[in-house]
């Protein structure tokens, strides 16, 4: 599986282990193709006409790309599949930048120089994801049609960088806890100032550790629906609700929602795959190690 | 001074290319930043695209917001109105285009809370007497006389009334659809077996149980929770069983729950039996597009839905074209038991712009639309939106096109029971496949996730029922 890297040479296994590890390695293969399964038959559903995509599954047909063409058609006044890709871009990217500004000092603050209580304040921000979305969407709904925030960009990069804060800030915390005080101290012997530890000294180290955040604050955000069809879904729509317009109440769909979803996937998949190996080592490894 | 490995730096690297790839992927996106609405307001108005010649009229950049639900024949909208509304009323129509769910959701918050999200709504026949009752929505009545070429009278009676309350129109009916019973006339034939044109449902469950084979289902029933789901298609049988939801209160409100009464039992018992006996495979979670396929697939001989379905089915590209008997809805103890339901454009109090909106809902729930839909669309005659007009059943060119299934779409449409669709009275706004009080929307979607699990195994109808029962008991006033 791609999403995976390579295991760390194992010890030579002999014997009854030789065999466990095989039928392990087997049911790992085994669970990897059954979370891939559906994804492999969504790209396969959007090469196919509808009626192939709606009749008995069939692994051989007559591939076609009329259905990318159709959904990135534009058509004045409809929401366009590039009209939702920047709209999802740049809400997404000022949002991540948003919160990785706000996390890198509290996670700072609440690792490396721990304050007064800052176990609870730590609780206090995971607290905040403890409500259901859904229960406070009417409040949002009302605070962004007052302040005439309803059908904007704006809401919903307040709302993903609030929504990202509090997860951005627990995995930064522990990452910069993992930085060890000799080196800040070795720093600071040679004279480096608060800006230039951070810079030269800490930030490298966690390097891995904030993409590992910044990706997964992207993932979230760039997939989010609930919140983008509630408060924006006229102007400045994201790709979620772009895919979900494709959905019909009467005829068939599948192969047009598949197509789209492959679209809409796609940036996604390709970010983790550039990602992935530094990524895993960076969820994975610890400072020093 | 402590200097970082440089191997370190790799990762400010990888992150880098991270953002280029985002950067110039977005760069294909921002062309059209800012979105469409705003360009609309902005200056390049389509005054500059003169419409035949005559002088366009003064549109200062006039635009309107409108949703509308995923559907086929309601998208074909989209597609028409920027060359034929557009540059002749110079008004720029920006579509929202949800799937039904969260259009109700939006739509319901935003007529209601005053939101000004959109100028003109999409609607179910549902909700329209309930919003219309309200004050959400502006009365049509004066706006449709001030249009002589809308022509008001020419909607089909029982459609304008489930729009209305007191007389009044509140939302226009672009698309309307009743229920009956599709099947395929060469396995009757070929079993030796006739559908009437008016089946009761014992003759259907006949016939459904004599060709029901290994290959080919007997009928496919909806069986997916949700009241616009296995809820409208259950509630039909009910209706024509003689059950009810709810008694009615002499002043129309909800009275006691009835789903333990003796016929509701029965007309449950009777669609999980039919659906276990000769129903579709997986029942339990098919609707309306699961169905569609199982039939287009030949997997299933005879299917119960909207009447919307037979456009499919006889579309050129349909592999059953040509091979499809209708019957009226299935009846038992009433004359009729067709549903009726209508997607509609209605005007939000809220709006800032009600002629603009008037203008648009007047011209794609007029007549002209549809003669305009049959020669801009490949799909032609068969393909305008039908059930809203009189006129176009009495169109040559229609019926030509849509012959085998036009009559009796009508038929269904003229026989849709909206003011007495059972034997007792109904609490609330008139409703065949639900009942007209906003509290069926929960009440229905609950209950049919027990029945659903009644059709699926999972649980026994009469816990089902009794479970339904006591939810129903709740919203008793």
């Amino acid at each position: 599986m791609a999403l995976f890297t390579r295991a760390p040479k194992a010890e030579p296994i002999l014997g009854q282990n030789r065999v466990i590890a095989h039928v392990l390695a087997l049911l790992t293969w085994l669970i990897g193709l059954l979370f891939f399964f559906p994804l492999f038959w969504l790209v396969l559903n959007g090469f196919k006409d509808e009626l192939d995509a709606n009749s008995s599954p069939k692994l051989f047909f007559d591939p076609t790309l009329d259905r990318f063409s159709e959904v990135t058609e534009d058509t004045t006044g409809l929401l366009s599949f590039t009209e939702a890709f920047g709209n999802s871009f740049w809400i997404v990217l000022i949002s991540t930048i948003l919160v990785m500004a706000l996390a890198i000092p509290a996670a700072y603050a609440l690792a490396i120089r721990p304050m007064r209580k800052w176990r609870d304040v730590l609780f206090f921000f995971i607290s905040t994801k403890f409500l259901p979305i859904v229960g406070a969407i009417m409040p949002l709904w009302i605070i962004a049609r007052d302040l005439d925030l309803l059908n904007t960009r704006a809401v919903l990069i307040i709302l993903y960088t609030a929504m990202n804060l509090p997860l951005a800030v627990w995995m930064l915390r522990s990452f910069f806890a993992e930085v060890p005080n000799e080196l800040i101290e070795a720093a600071q012997i040679d004279g480096c100032s608060l800006m230039g530890q951070i810079r030269q000294v800490i930030l490298p180290i966690v390097a891995p550790g904030l993409a590992a955040t910044a990706l997964l604050c992207v993932i979230f955000a760039w997939n989010e629906y609930f919140l983008a069809v509630q408060l924006n879904p006229v102007e400045g729509s994201t790709m979620p609700v772009w895919v979900a317009s494709q959905e019909s109440g009467r005829g068939n769909f599948l192969a047009k929602l598949s197509a789209a979803s492959v679209l809409a996937t796609l940036p996604v998949v390709i970010a983790g795959w550039v990602a992935q190996k530094r990524m895993i080592r960076g969820l994975a490894m610890g400072a020093i190690k | 001074m402590y200097r970082a490995p440089p191997r370190r730096r790799r990762w400010t690297v990888g992150l880098a290319a991270v953002s280029a790839f985002a950067l110039v992927a977005g760069a294909c996106g921002s062309d059209d930043d800012p979105p469409a609405a705003t360009e609309a307001s902005g200056g390049d108005t389509p005054a500059t695209e003169p419409a035949g010649g005559d002088d366009p009229p003064a549109t200062e950049g006039r635009s309107i917001n409108v949703a509308i639900v995923g559907n086929p024949v309601i998208d074909d909208i989209a597609t028409l109105a920027p060359d034929h509304f557009t540059p002749e009323s110079g008004i720029e129509v920006n579509f929202t285009v949800l799937p039904e769910q969260e259009l109700r959701e939006i739509t319901t918050r935003d007529v209601g809370a005053g939101g000004d999200q959109f100028d003109v709504v999409q609607i179910g026949m549902f909700e329209t007497p309930q919003f219309g009752a309200n004050g959400w929505l502006v009365g049509l009545n004066d706006l449709a006389a001030s249009t002589p070429e809308y022509q008001i009278d020419d909607l089909i009676p029982a459609v304008r009334g489930g729009l209305s309350v007191d007389g009044e129109l509140y939302a226009s009916p672009f698309y309307a659809e009743s229920s009956f019973l599709m099947y395929r006339e060469d396995v009757l034939t070929e079993a030796g077996l006739t559908m009437p044109d008016a089946p009761t449902w014992a003759e259907v469950a006949e016939i459904a149980r004599a060709v029901d084979s290994d290959d080919m289902a007997g009928i496919c029933l909806r069986g997916k929770p949700g009241w616009g789901d296995l809820g409208a298609a259950f509630t039909t049988v009910l209706n024509t069983f003689g059950g009810t939801w709810w008694a009615a209160n002499d002043d129309g409100s909800i009275g006691a729950a009835q789903v333990d009464q003796p016929e509701f039992a029965e007309a449950l018992n009777f669609y999980v039996d039919l659906l276990n006996d000769a129903g579709e495979d997986d029942a339990a979670n098919s609707s309306f597009t699961e169905c569609l396929s199982l039939y287009q697939d030949g997997k299933v001989a005879m299917w119960y839905d909207a009447t919307v379905a037979a456009s499919i089915l006889e579309a050129d590209d349909s592999p059953v074209k040509g091979l499809n008997g209708f019957a009226l809805a299935p009846v038992k103890e009433t004359e009729n038991s067709g549903w009726l339901w209508a997607w509609t454009f209605a005007i939000p109090v809220s709006t800032s712009d009600q002629d603009a909106a008037w203008e648009f809902i007047s011209w794609a729930t007029g007549p002209g639309y549809q003669e305009l839909a049959a020669t801009e669309l490949p799909g032609g005659w068969a393909a305008v939106p039908p059930g809203t007009r009189q006129s176009l059943y009495a169109n040559a060119d229609y019926q030509a096109a849509a012959g085998s299934f036009a009559t009796r779409t009508l038929d269904a449409m003229l026989a849709a029971p909206i003011d007495n669709p059972g034997t007792t009275p109904r609490p609330g706004l008139p409703g065949v496949q639900y009942v007209g009080v906003p509290e069926f929307q929960d009440v229905g979607t609950r209950c049919t996730e027990l029945f659903s699990a009644a059709i699926a195994g999972s649980m026994s109808v009469d816990a089902a029922l009794s479970d339904c029962q006591l939810i129903a008991s709740d919203a008793s006033s």
